[in-house]
């Protein structure tokens, strides 16, 4: 046992550089029709891999109990916990559940975890490796919000959403940024779509750059879309510190309400989180 | 070692990640695909079990080895472990044969129910206690070693706030069983002197509680002596009951033990003496010239049958007048009681003196006679007065007596003298034919064979042991008869009717004349031949006569053995039979003699079966009815009855009662000792008397009704009950349709609505009582999600049909709603959910366009088929708003109906 280890270890800091390796020679050789600059991002200053069972690292994540208002402003159904039914980390994955039950007068419950007064950042390289849930209702968000949408509200403090996925649509993931005057169903927004895959089967990372005025948008090695102040139609809020979000939804308008279709417990399965700077 | 595992498992992720890429790029097919194995997983720590999510990439089959002896080859499996640490192994192989282990090793503790003894040292066992009224509870060590809990352990805290009725209770893994053993011993600490209430409920019977008081000397054991032979889940411990002591208590050590094992502390002797208690030193009181030893009952049989102790006696005959001479402590008072009896063994005849001394009063003493059969109970039967201090035995007095005795369980009784025996020796109605001074047969001048004798056929109407006539007609000649001499002549003049219980065991014509006085006159009346039959006799004349003649079948020659009794003369007005019936069934009135209603009635209110003194209304004609008056020593009083015949809930589902209270008040009905308990509550309007009816939601059979008035509330007030009865469908109305109603407080005419039957939840928003608006009754309830955040109310009620709705059952729901809706972002959510064991399914119902009219909506559900009966269904109504600015909704619900479809 001792020895299989070992071997192992000796592989790690070989893959890692490896990995951020593939990713200039994948875009460099693969897509030749992109020619941003990509991957500047590469000194990690925050990472979660979720290596000790049991609840999150609270001096990371917090949580939101409840179910805010308005269903957190978009009709979702799920009251948030931080049961260890609903959120714990187990084996090296983060695993946030969603169970259908009768809980303080909601029908279903989850969990949603921030980094909110525990870290913030101005740009870098947001990431986070996931397998997602599926099922027709089942809202799976990674989003940053301007760290001072405590002062500043909604959306003129910002939202930057990574991933949001409608269970519904297992092989498409959205990625968006709010905005005052482009918020809400005005959000700008552009679709990925796996070809012969789908998020549900196997982990992937979501992840973005983001520098002054652009924010470059990835699932694993393959840039989908940049986002800069010329596509925005009102205000550029991006040159100031975000927080992070995970959550699992359930129903709420961007997805509409589960079927009899959706089965529970669904889980969303977050491998690790990273953060990177110049 | 773990940590190191699982990181592995995620470099070899990314890798992978990485060969994808170059595959992709470069359209290569030149590397096997590499497997990685790997699993996370959930655990559900009450149950045990596990829910492995297999996050292995690359493999076709898995095989899991979940290290408790069991495999699976599900991608994805869930298994349940006992408590235990456990080492998974997961291999995920490819068509090709390659494959890859991931381990983990998991540790398994489900927490174990509480059961007797409870101790609060078993690390395994949730000791989580509800707490209620104010009280806190918390597992700690032991704060204070000394007095009965010397022992360095963990043990619970109780701390009162100062609130009456405050307190804790455990559900128990195993129902505690009354049945043998009755008592509950508990080590309690207290500093100050208190009593503490220890409460059985959700039984097999009726909750029972005993309050016992702490000396306040520190751990103390006390104990709860029950008379209750049911069982129970949930134990509950008031400190200080209704009173509002505040402070912190200790338990520890809540054993279940045979009321008999209660040690004595009792160091003095007094009546009864049954020879058990430990803390009496026995021997020492004796100061009698036998030798004297208590002892285990060496001769367990008889009416002495159960291992017990008693007092051995061994007369060796070194003298004459050899006794046991107990001293007692508490001086025996003859005053009231003038008998005292006691067991004693002999296996000979003897004469057994009791004697009994005392200072400055003349000594008593009586003889009985044993006769050798072992034990035997003597009753000794004094004349005198007088207290005494020393009761003193002899066997065959003044004999040199030699041999071995045992005595138990001495006990002063009433030594009630014989009732003074008849003397009056002349004959004249009515006749019962039990005067042992009366010579009946020299009163009979008939021909058949007369004589007084015991009755030999107790049974029917005659079933009490008395003296009877037996008339033996053997056929010799025609028109054999009966014929008494009454030495007081009946006279006719005003009472008409005799009437006489006659025994026969086949049907037969009876005659009966009067001769001797005015004309002859006779009256024939058939017998069926049940076995005694009362028979009434019209007598045509307004003359006194003094033979009466009785005729079995006339002119025939009548064969047979036949019984009389009781001839008695009564009006001609035949009285209605009086109720004999002893037991209690539906329908009751309360008015039948024979019943003793009290004594079915083992609530906790004070009952009465009175003449009704509301003649009012629906009843207003005088009969019994049932008096009840709640005095709120206690929250949850009630009347509860014990049905000698069970009611069976199978087709009818209503019961109907009479109910008088002068004030509003919510009834609640329910049943136990049978079904699964079951319940219903309903409104009483408080206009004096009115029929309630209340649904129940059961198939089953119950022995015990129950009636709760206000509920939990500490209900005071006098209340009158009458025609308590069984029927198929509650009536009044059009009639309603036969369907059992499961919600409670539907129209929201009880209040507060909280509290009975529903639930509010803010969210944000506002759920309140709306009298304003309503659709019907006086009450509605209003949902407002306005301005900004506008939240998201919810109306909501559990619990419905209980043990009543079965998965697969199709239920009706009805319910008015108004609502004012402004968009955007505005959904009204309104849905009802089959509770499941572990979640529920959520069943949506749509509405229809709203438009700020009264609408109702009716809508079939068919209940999901894996529903919980004990947990049954909810229903629940949702105004929710979105985050767009601007969405209101104003929504009043009423008049919601759940009915299971008939």
């Amino acid at each position: 046992m001792n020895k299989i280890n070992k071997y192992k270890m000796d592989i790690k800091s070989i893959l890692i550089k490896s990995f951020l390796l593939a990713s200039f020679f994948v875009v460099s050789s693969c897509d030749t029709d992109e020619t941003q600059t990509v991957a500047e991002f590469t000194q990690l200053v925050m990472a979660d891999e979720f290596s000790a069972d049991g609840a999150p690292d609270s001096t990371k994540w917090n949580y939101e109990i409840g179910t805010g208002d308005n269903g957190w402003g978009n009709n979702e159904l799920q009251y948030y916990t931080d049961r260890s039914e609903n959120i714990t980390v187990q084996n090296g994955i983060l695993i946030i559940t969603a169970k259908e039950e009768d809980f303080n007068g909601s029908s279903y419950t989850s969990a949603r975890i921030t980094t909110n007064g525990l870290f913030e950042q101005k740009y870098g390289r947001f990431e986070a490796r996931m397998r997602l849930p599926s099922g027709q209702g089942i809202w799976p968000a990674f989003w940053l919000l301007g760290a001072n949408c405590d002062q500043v509200v909604w959306p003129q403090c910002g939202e930057i959403d990574i991933m949001e996925f409608r269970g519904q649509e297992p092989t498409t993931i959205h990625g968006t940024v709010h905005g005052p005057g482009y918020s809400a169903a005005g959000g700008i927004t552009k679709s990925y779509t796996l070809e012969n895959d789908r998020f549900d089967t196997g982990f992937h990372v979501f992840g973005i750059e983001w520098g002054p005025d652009y924010i470059n948008y990835y699932v694993d090695d393959v840039l989908y879309n940049q986002i800069t102040p010329a596509d925005v139609t009102g205000e550029w809020v991006f040159n100031q510190p975000f927080y992070i979000i995970i959550n699992l939804a359930v129903g709420g308008s961007f997805v509409g309400s589960p079927n009899s279709e959706t089965t529970y417990p669904q889980n969303l399965l977050v491998d690790y989180v990273r953060v990177y700077k110049k | 070692m773990k940590t190191q595992l699982i990181k592995t498992a995620k470099r070899f992720s990314i890798l992978l990640l990485l060969i994808t890429f170059i595959n992709g790029c470069t359209d290569e097919d030149s590397l096997l695909p590499q497997i990685v194995s790997g699993f996370t997983f959930t655990v559900n720590s009450d149950t045990g079990t596990v829910t492995f999510i297999n996050i292995s990439s690359k493999g076709s089959t898995y095989e899991w080895d979940f290290g408790d002896g069991t495999t699976s080859t599900e991608a994805n499996p869930v298994h349940t472990y006992a408590t235990g640490d456990y080492t998974i192994k997961l291999t995920a192989s490819n068509a090709a044969g390659a494959s890859m282990i991931f381990e983990s090793e998991i540790s398994i503790s489900i927490p174990e129910a509480i059961t007797f003894p409870i101790a609060f040292d078993n690390p395994n066992v949730g000791f989580a206690a509800t707490v209620f009224g104010g009280a806190s509870f918390s597992i700690v060590d032991n704060p204070d070693l000394g007095g009965t809990n010397t022992v360095a352990s963990l043990v619970a805290a109780i701390t009162n706030s100062g609130a009456t009725f405050e307190g804790i209770s455990f559900e128990l893994g195993t129902q505690i069983d009354l049945a043998t053993d009755k008592t509950i011993k508990i080590n309690f600490w207290s500093d100050t002197a208190i009593d503490v209430l220890l409460k059985l409920e959700d039984g097999t019977g009726a909750d029972i509680q005993v309050s016992v008081s702490h000396g306040g000397t520190g751990w103390e054991e006390i104990y709860f002596t029950f008379t209750s032979t049911d069982k129970y889940s949930k134990i509950t411990i008031f400190v200080d009951g209704p009173g509002t002591t505040a402070g912190t208590f200790y338990l520890d050590d809540i054993f279940q033990i045979a009321t008999s094992d209660i040690p004595c502390t009792t160091t003095t002797l007094g009546l009864p003496i049954d020879f058990e208690c430990g803390g009496t030193d026995y021997a020492s009181k004796d100061s009698g010239d036998v030798a004297f030893e208590v002892i285990d009952n060496p001769e367990l049989s008889g009416i002495n049958a159960t291992a017990s102790k008693v007092g051995k006696l061994v007369f060796d005959s070194n003298q004459p007048w050899e006794n046991m001479n107990l001293t007692l402590d508490t001086p025996i008072d003859f005053s009231t009681n003038n008998a005292v009896k006691m067991k004693l063994f002999a296996s000979e005849a003897r004469t057994i003196k009791l004697k009994f001394e005392g200072t400055g009063v003349t000594a008593a003493e009586v003889d009985v006679n044993h006769t050798g059969s072992g034990w035997e109970e003597l009753t000794f039967i004094f004349t005198t007065t007088d207290s005494f201090t020393n009761l003193i035995l002899f066997v065959d007095g003044g004999s040199n007596t030699v041999g071995t005795f045992y005595v138990d369980d001495l006990e002063q009784t009433s030594g009630t003298p014989p009732p003074p025996a008849c003397t009056v020796t002349t004959l004249g109605l009515p006749v019962d034919f039990d005067c042992a001074g009366t010579d009946y047969a020299s009163k009979d001048t008939g021909d058949v064979a007369f004589e007084v004798i015991d009755n030999p056929e107790l049974s029917g109407i005659n079933a009490t042991p008395s003296k009877v006539a037996k008339l033996v007609f053997d056929s010799n000649q025609p028109w054999e008869n009966m014929n008494l001499n009454l030495d007081t002549p009946v006279d006719f003049t005003t009472d008409k009717v005799i009437k006489m219980k006659f025994f026969s065991s086949d049907a037969r014509t009876l005659k009966l004349k009067f001769e001797t006085g005015g004309a002859p006159v006779e009256n024939d009346q058939a017998h069926t031949g049940s076995g005694w039959e009362e028979i009434s006799f019209t007598i045509g004349s307004s003359d006194s006569f003094s033979n009466l003649i009785l005729f079995v079948d006339g002119g025939s020659n009548t064969v047979g053995t036949f019984y009389v009794d009781d001839i008695e003369q009564t009006s001609g007005v035949v009285a209605p039979p009086a109720c004999t019936d002893t037991t209690l069934a539906l329908p009751t009135d309360f008015d039948c003699a024979g019943t003793d209603y009290a004594s079915k009635d083992t609530g906790d209110v004070a009952f009465e079966v009175i003449d009704n003194p509301e003649l009012s209304g629906i009843n207003a004609t005088p009969s019994k009815v049932a008096k009840l008056v709640f005095d709120s020593n206690q929250p949850w009083e009630n009347m509860n009855l014990n049905l000698d015949t069970p009611v069976d809930f199978t087709t009818d589902k209503v019961i109907k009662m009479k109910f008088f209270s002068s004030d509003a008040r919510t009834l609640k009905l329910k049943f136990e000792t049978g079904g699964a308990p079951v319940e219903n509550d309903q409104a009483h309007t408080g206009s004096g008397w009115e029929e309630i009816s209340f649904t129940i939601g059961s198939s089953d059979s119950f022995s015990n009704l129950i009636l709760f008035v206000d509920g939990g509330s500490n209900t005071v007030g006098t209340f009158y009950v009458d025609d308590i009865e069984q029927v198929a469908a509650s009536g009044g109305g059009g009639g309603l349709p036969a369907g059992s109603e499961l919600i409670t407080n539907g129209d929201f005419e009880t209040t507060p609505i909280v509290g009975n039957g529903w639930l509010f939840f803010p969210n944000g928003g506002t759920v309140e009582l709306s009298t304003a608006v309503n659709n019907g009754g006086a009450n509605a309830i209003k949902l407002l999600a306005s301005g900004s955040p506008a939240g998201a109310p919810v109306l909501k009620q559990e619990g419905l049909g209980v043990n009543s709705v079965s998965g697969g059952n199709v239920v009706t729901v009805t319910f008015d709603i108004k609502a004012a809706v402004t968009q955007p972002g505005a959904v009204i959510n309104v849905a009802l959910f089959s509770e499941l064991a572990a979640g529920a399914t959520r069943h949506a119902i749509t509405l229809p366009a709203t438009d700020n009219t009264w609408q109702t909506v009716t809508v079939d559900i068919t209940t999901d088929g894996n529903l919980d009966a004990s947990r049954g269904l909810s229903i629940e109504f949702q105004a929710a708003c979105g985050a767009v600015a601007g969405c209101n909704i104003e929504m009043y619900i009423d008049n919601v109906s759940v009915k299971v479809k008939p």
